[in-house]
């Protein structure tokens, strides 16, 4: 259809989407790989490791129910080439088959990239070869090409010039993997915009959604570079409160999940008190119980049904200092304005 | 009357030459013993090319599972493409690498000691 999306599909597709919340979204997404990334870990000294966490049925159900599934703005206008358009005639039972379908693919578009620590470095030496020292006067880099292979997976190795043959380090596999493997739209060099000067430019302009999807596209979600530069903008995000801009994109999952594994969650929680999204406000407490097992809120909110009063529980217990004011008198005005309504109806 | 050499039809991995003038690069390829250098080919197994990039790296790419099955139809391979799959560290390294890296060694030294005379006189 040529014409816009009248405000009754829309509101139908409201209510398709308000059915599907009751399910797990998952279904309609590209599942991640769980088993070698999660598993591999190393008893080492680091930090703790989110992804396993983050792909926790209970969290992805959590994340994905806080993001508002807002269908005009999931299906924006988007700049494509121009091509003629295409008219369909349909029955009512087709019609709403194609609505269907279009809300499904609504669905695989707030997809969330998942949340990840910066990658080991790890490079164990193959062998030394001193022998070989002064035969070449530049690297020799050998890549595997077998069919089918993924790139986490292919072999990439270096000898170098004083005859050591090791395994190529993480920015050495991504080139290499450019190269042989390339990814349509990524780039060969990293696109001047991720440097920190221009990165804040970019970010005071608010183009969160524009960034965020470009470093999926450009980098692996364990790079160091994609996680430099999203949970910048995340801080950007939070410190200008436009957490709305996010909202139903694939970004605002991993954001959420960001501040509760990091403990700033008061801003993002004032902002869902404020636009009346109780919920919301007590799925993220919830979150947060999930990642931080062993916090006070975490006792104290088994068996509490009422969403404000997990909120409160919250503001309580874990709120910092700076906050809780702020968060009290948001919960204040939010109660005042409903013993309004409750005096007026 | 003389006979004729026999002309063996064994299968070979060698380097085939591509790029163009003073811009080599090379196909490794599965082709007859006989045929020319860029003749029909049985297999691409991969590519190699000798011109180090901004970051001072040759790259090399084989497809290593077809080159072990290569391998294992017995398959000949040229001293260049041996010589590159031992640095890779697929096959043992070629004696000739090692001839070749002291030969450079050397070469270096002799070249040093040199200047150094020419420094003291």
């Amino acid at each position: 259809m040529a014409a816009p999306i009248s405000e009754s599909l829309i509101s139908l597709l409201r209510c398709y989407c308000k059915s599907f919340r009751c399910y797990p979204i998952r279904t309609h997404c590209r599942r991640y790989c769980t088993n070698s990334l999660s598993k591999t870990g190393r008893e080492q000294p680091r930090a703790r490791d989110p992804l396993p966490i983050f792909l926790k049925d209970e969290v992805q159900r959590l994340l994905y129910r806080i993001n508002s599934f807002d269908i005009s703005k999931i299906c924006a206008p988007q700049k494509v080439p121009s091509r003629k358009p295409h008219y369909e005639l349909l029955t009512d039972t087709q019609l709403q088959k194609k609505q269907e379908e279009a809300v499904e693919r609504a669905q695989t578009r707030l997809q969330m990239p998942p949340v990840m620590r910066v990658r080991e470095e790890v490079n164990p030496v193959l062998s030394q070869d001193p022998e070989l020292a002064g035969l070449m006067d530049a690297k020799l880099v050998c890549v595997d090409i077998t069919y089918g292979i993924s790139d986490r997976k292919r072999h990439v190795v270096v000898r170098d010039l004083d005859g050591t043959l090791r395994h190529g380090t993480g920015e050495e596999r991504d080139r290499i993997n450019q190269i042989y493997n390339p990814k349509p739209g990524r780039q060969m060099f990293t696109p001047r915009i991720f440097e920190p000067e221009n990165l804040e430019a970019v970010l005071d302009k608010g183009w969160y959604a524009y960034v965020l999807d470009w470093a999926c596209l450009q980098f692996e979600p364990d790079q160091p570079e994609y996680i430099r530069v999203t949970q910048r903008t995340y801080e950007h995000v939070g410190e200008n409160k436009k957490f709305d801009d996010l909202r139903s994109t694939r970004h605002f999952g991993p954001m959420a999940f960001y501040f509760a594994w990091h403990k700033s969650l008061e801003p993002l929680l004032m902002d869902m008190v404020q636009r009346d999204l109780l919920s919301d406000g007590s799925d993220l407490v919830h979150l947060f119980t999930i990642i931080h097992p062993d916090s006070e809120t975490c006792q104290r909110i088994r068996g509490v049904d009422d969403d404000l009063q997990t909120i409160k529980i919250f503001c309580e217990t874990e709120t910092s200092h700076s906050y809780k004011g702020q968060l009290q008198l948001t919960i204040q005005a939010y109660e005042d304005a409903q013993n309004l309504h409750v005096d007026a109806a | 009357m003389p006979s004729l050499p026999t002309k063996s039809t064994r299968l070979m991995v060698r380097l085939a030459r591509y790029g163009c003038t003073n811009r080599p690069f090379y196909h490794i390829v599965v082709i007859p013993n006989r045929s020319p250098r860029n003749g029909r080919i049985i297999e691409q197994l991969g590519t190699y090319d000798p011109m180090p990039n901004m970051n001072n790296e040759r790259l090399l790419s084989i497809n290593f599972e077809r080159l072990r099955k290569r391998i294992a139809d017995g398959v000949f391979m040229s001293k260049p493409v041996e010589q590159l799959v031992g640095l890779a560290g697929f096959y043992p390294i070629h004696p000739m690498s090692y001839i070749k890296a002291e030969r450079q060694r050397n070469k270096l030294d002799t070249k040093q000691k040199k200047d150094e005379t020419a420094e003291e006189s």
